[in-house]
């Protein structure tokens, strides 16, 4: 009887195997709707769908429509593996829109190269693209911490600050963030004074910002995501800290200033150009890229974009470039991917190649500030 | 030394959301000999919809109030319809009130969304200066409401009719029901009382912790612990257990390591179940194998 | 009675891997992978009576011990599982021996702040473990030549470990011990006073339980290929925990079933959008309160007394 149960259940499965239409190009997508983190997913998936129907009211890609397949992996590895074998070997997709969060991101990695199938992931971790030759599938679309770190430090020469401090999460973003700025820190003449973490779940950061507050540093770091990098900007102001607070551009971010209120008034971000379109001069590449896609969201959703939704909506567009160019062809758009040059996306301008699956390029960060709860470019 | 009065005052603070959600525990432990997973959960509801209220246009008192109202009404649903039927069993008390827990999650992200709300603070966000340290207005909120929500517990259990009867109830259900006491109605009334203080505790820590449908688990654990350390059943060893676990971590952040702190925490706890199992105020007999 | 179960179950993954379907095929390792703990528990847990939030860190520290001891060493995949199964028994019976002076909800305290720890290590040993980043590059297990490197190479070695716990458990609760065992959960005074040395029972029966885990996470180490501490936390040892029940706790082959519900349940529900979550948990109560000796006694149960129902009607 137990044993019935069990080949029912699993037919049940197999009989659910998808079929393919032949006017419709499908791709994958592995973005988490639910779990710790759906605030990330979400946001992401939304911004993909948009792309999609963009593209198909364009007429979608040589006649034929573009199709998502999203599996939610819910932030979990070993789901995540089950969700792109699911899309890889049932669904018949042509290419992946990766998770959001770096870990479902290497999780996924063997199985996406053995499936010889390109993924541009939505991770903020250089680790799963890197080396470049052997992650041959594998890209990024979000700005690495490299990338903005060298801008945000840039920045503090310019403000003159030498002893630096850090309070980053233990998550992948955060700990990935703090290695590459112990890493080039130096090169920038800065010294790390004091270095401190929190866990995701924590309330409260008044004990480490204490500590780094005795430290006495010229500028301070803290390298999060969600909630928690609100939380500790509160606690940044609360202990009355007087020097400038720089936070990553995971911190460029409706929910964030929603969160932290006043606190996070003059914070300094590193950050795609998103949020202050207005100010950017008519002659930036990205300007009306990022006046499209924000006018559509708005209208499609009601609400304007997170810096999420444009990770996944760049992917998407860029494997619809590369299709249009080469095919629905596994190999082909993979060629094409990396072939990229000067892509427009919201986030950044791409540019891939061999050696290069990070994509963005320096020029597509700036140094924003939040002046009365908005965005603005800093001075 | 300022350093150290700001890691006090901010394992206080903590410690005090900790108890609160400690003595949430003991009341329903203390009828019902049930660990309600759920609690932080509890606390999630109340602080999700006294947000929501406060943004669709109710003052903050108001939406409080309907919000510890909606929380209780959610508290007594859930004993009707998950508790009734397995009261008294350890095991499958905690399974089915995780499985209620993970319920109220989904419901939450549901109606609210998965981001994180704010909540408005209850006196404003000047700082106050004290010996070098600075404290938030809305941190002695927390700590003044734990002080009251664990005294007046205590009160009700030690002083009054109602209290006596409800400690029978856990003591010994089977007698009190031979001397004419209701079970099953002093079972709702300490989930009443839970689903309150839950409530309450979520609604005063939301301006400092923020909210969203998922901070009910972490909440939980730490709100257990507290119990553990302070000894299970008592309002007041709760308080003083949620205070040691706040004040240990703070300092092992402050002094040892920050990424450790939560370990720290956990290892002491450890120590203490192994070498003191009945707690800081509670007895020993109860829990030995 | 039962002898027909195993031929069945082997027939059943024969005829699931000659479909070629590979996503229905990695459910399967995965299914079998999970089951190795489960198990693991059922025997503390079910069995016994003894419960444990902190079964995860076993599963965790046999996958990252199992990886670690193969990059240090050097020395193949099957080689290494072993030396960390080996190891994570012994620790488990020293855990045994620290939180069983301990019962109730002390005990599931104790293992809950054990799973917590060994967590935050995982996290914070970044040098060992790489912290949250994880370990990349965990090579593929090989046998007799042979890489293992997809489903359909796992499916047999996997469900191979998970037979052999399934006969191994069912032995072990037929034993002399498995009737210790079964007094020690009914009422432990009682067992004493019979002459059963309750605590070295429950410790050995903790280092079964620790054997079972760490060789389903040495398995899922070289299967997966990427280790973050994410899959080893407190909600996995619930995850357990409920497959545990809905299996019925003290029932090998029902906890099989739990495994199975659970995991399928996940994929069915996806279509359900944002209310999966709300269903799933929905489904964990009511099984938990209507079905006390797990959801395919209770739905047989619910059978049999319809088929009663039904045919008193007719004699009517």
């Amino acid at each position: 009887m137990n044993t019935k149960a069990m080949l029912a259940a699993l037919m049940l499965i197999t009989a659910a195997t998808a079929t393919r239409a032949d006017d419709t190009i499908k791709i994958g997508g592995l973005l988490e709707t639910s779990g710790p983190l759906a605030s990330l997913g979400q946001p992401g998936l939304e911004g993909a769908m948009l792309a999609i129907e963009q593209i198909n009211a364009r007429g979608g890609i040589a006649g034929k429509k573009l199709e998502l397949d999203n599996v939610n992996t819910e932030g979990d590895n070993t789901k995540s593996v089950t969700a792109a074998k699911r899309l890889l070997e049932q669904s018949g997709v042509v290419a992946l829109v990766g998770p959001m969060n770096s870990g479902s991101s290497y999780a996924i990695s063997d199985t996406v190269q053995n499936a010889s199938t390109p993924m541009i992931s939505n991770g903020g971790s250089r680790g799963i693209v890197m080396p470049a030759q052997d992650k041959k599938w594998l890209f990024l679309s979000p700005l690495t911490d490299v990338l903005v770190q060298s801008v945000m430090m840039t920045d503090m020469q310019k403000r003159g600050a030498r002893k630096i401090a850090l309070l980053h999460a233990d998550s992948p973003f955060g700990t990935s963030g703090r290695d590459q700025l112990v890493k080039n820190a130096e090169s920038f003449g800065l010294t790390i004074v004091a270095q401190e973490s929190y866990a995701n779940a924590d309330k409260d950061m008044t004990p480490q910002l204490t500590k780094i507050r005795s430290a006495q540093p010229d500028a301070v770091v803290i390298w999060a995501t969600g909630p928690g990098q609100a939380i500790a900007a509160k606690n940044y102001r609360q202990l009355g800290l007087t020097a400038p607070l720089y936070m990553s551009h995971a911190a460029n971010d409706f929910n964030f200033l929603r969160l932290a209120g006043g606190s996070a008034d003059d914070v300094l971000i590193p950050s795609s150009k998103i949020y202050v379109i207005e100010s950017l001069k008519d002659s930036d590449p990205q300007k009306a890229a990022l006046q499209s896609f924000v006018t559509d969201y708005q209208k499609k959703y009601g609400k304007p974009p997170a810096t999420f939704a444009g990770n996944a909506y760049d992917a998407v567009n860029m494997i619809a470039a590369a299709i249009g160019k080469a095919g629905a062809d596994r190999g082909k758009i993979r060629d094409a991917i990396e072939g990229l040059k000067d892509f427009v996306g919201v986030t950044a301008v791409y540019s891939y190649g061999p050696d290069d699956h990070f994509g963005a390029k320096a020029d597509s960060v700036v140094m924003l500030t939040v002046k009365d709860g908005k965005f603005s470019l800093a001075q | 030394m300022s350093d150290a009065l700001q890691f006090l005052i901010s394992g206080l603070v903590v410690g005090s959301i900790y108890g609160l959600i400690g003595v949430g525990f003991t009341c329903i432990y203390n009828v019902t000999g049930i660990v309600n997973f759920a609690q932080g959960d509890f606390a999630m509801v109340g602080a999700m919809s006294a947000i929501a209220l406060n943004v669709a246009g109710a003052p903050l008192w108001l939406a409080i109030l309907l919000a510890i109202v909606i929380t209780c009404a959610v508290a007594v649903l859930i004993e009707r319809i998950a508790i009734q039927p397995v009261r008294g069993d350890v095991m499958r008390g905690i399974i089915v009130t995780i499985g209620v827990g993970v319920v109220l999650q989904g419901i939450a992200a549901i109606i609210w969304g998965t981001d994180a709300q704010p909540m408005p603070a209850f006196s404003g966000e000047k700082l106050i200066h004290l010996l070098g340290a600075t404290v938030m207005p809305q941190s002695l909120w927390v700590i003044g409401i734990g002080i009251v929500a664990m005294g007046g517990l205590d009160l009700l259990f030690r002083r009054t009719y109602l209290g006596q009867m409800f400690r029978a109830c856990a003591m010994n259900p089977f007698a009190a029901r031979l001397v004419g006491m209701k079970v099953e109605t002093m079972s709702l009334v300490g989930f009443v009382m839970s689903g309150a203080l839950g409530a309450i505790a979520g609604i005063v820590i939301a301006p400092i912790a923020l909210t969203q449908y998922d901070t009910g688990l972490q909440l939980g654990i730490k709100g257990f612990v507290a119990c553990i350390v302070g000894g299970f059943g008592g309002p007041i060893g709760a308080a003083v257990g949620g205070l040691v676990l706040g004040v240990l971590e703070a300092f092992s952040a402050g002094y040892v390591s920050s990424g450790y702190k939560n370990a720290i925490a956990f290892a002491l706890l450890l120590g203490f179940l192994l070498f003191r199992p009945g707690g800081l105020l509670g007895d020993y007999d109860r829990v030995r194998a | 009675m039962t002898w027909w179960r195993i031929p069945a179950l082997i027939i059943a993954l024969l005829a699931c891997a000659a479909t070629g379907n590979g996503y229905l095929v990695s459910l399967l390792v995965v299914i079998g992978l999970q089951a190795l703990p489960a198990i693991g528990l059922a025997l503390i847990a079910g069995f016994t009576g003894q419960i444990s939030l902190g079964h995860a860190a076993f599963y965790g520290l046999g996958a990252y011990g199992a990886a670690l001891i193969g990059k240090w060493l050097g020395i193949p995949a099957w080689l290494d599982i072993l030396l960390s199964t080996a190891v994570v028994a012994l620790l488990a019976w020293a855990i045994g021996w620290l939180v069983f002076r301990l019962k109730g909800h002390y005990l599931a305290m104790a293992t809950l702040a054990f799973g917590i720890i060994v967590q935050i290590c995982f996290v914070e040993m970044h040098g060992v473990t790489g912290g949250p980043d994880g370990l990349t590059g965990i090579p593929p297990l090989r046998l007799f030549g042979f890489t293992l490197g997809n489903d359909f190479a796992m499916l047999p070695v996997v469900w191979l470990a998970t037979i052999a716990a399934i006969l191994g458990a069912q032995n072990l609760v037929a034993s002399p011990t498995g009737l210790a065992m079964r007094a020690i959960s009914e009422n432990e005074a009682t067992a004493r006073s019979l002459g059963n040395d309750v605590q070295s029972t429950k410790r050995l029966i903790m280092m079964v339980s620790g054997l079972f885990c760490a060789l389903g996470g040495g398995l899922y180490a070289h299967y997966i290929g990427y280790l973050s501490p994410g899959p080893f936390d407190v909600g996995f040892s619930i995850k357990l925990l409920l497959m545990v029940a809905i299996g019925g706790f003290a029932d090998v082959w029902g906890v099989l079933i739990g495994v199975i519900f659970i995991t399928l349940i996940g994929e069915l529900l996806k279509p359900l959008g944002a209310y999966d979550i709300v269903a799933y948990g929905a489904l964990l109560v009511v099984s938990v309160i209507y079905c006390p000796d797990g959801l395919p006694r209770g739905i047989a149960t619910l059978a049999s007394r319809a088929r009663r129902t039904g045919a008193a009607g007719s004699m009517r």
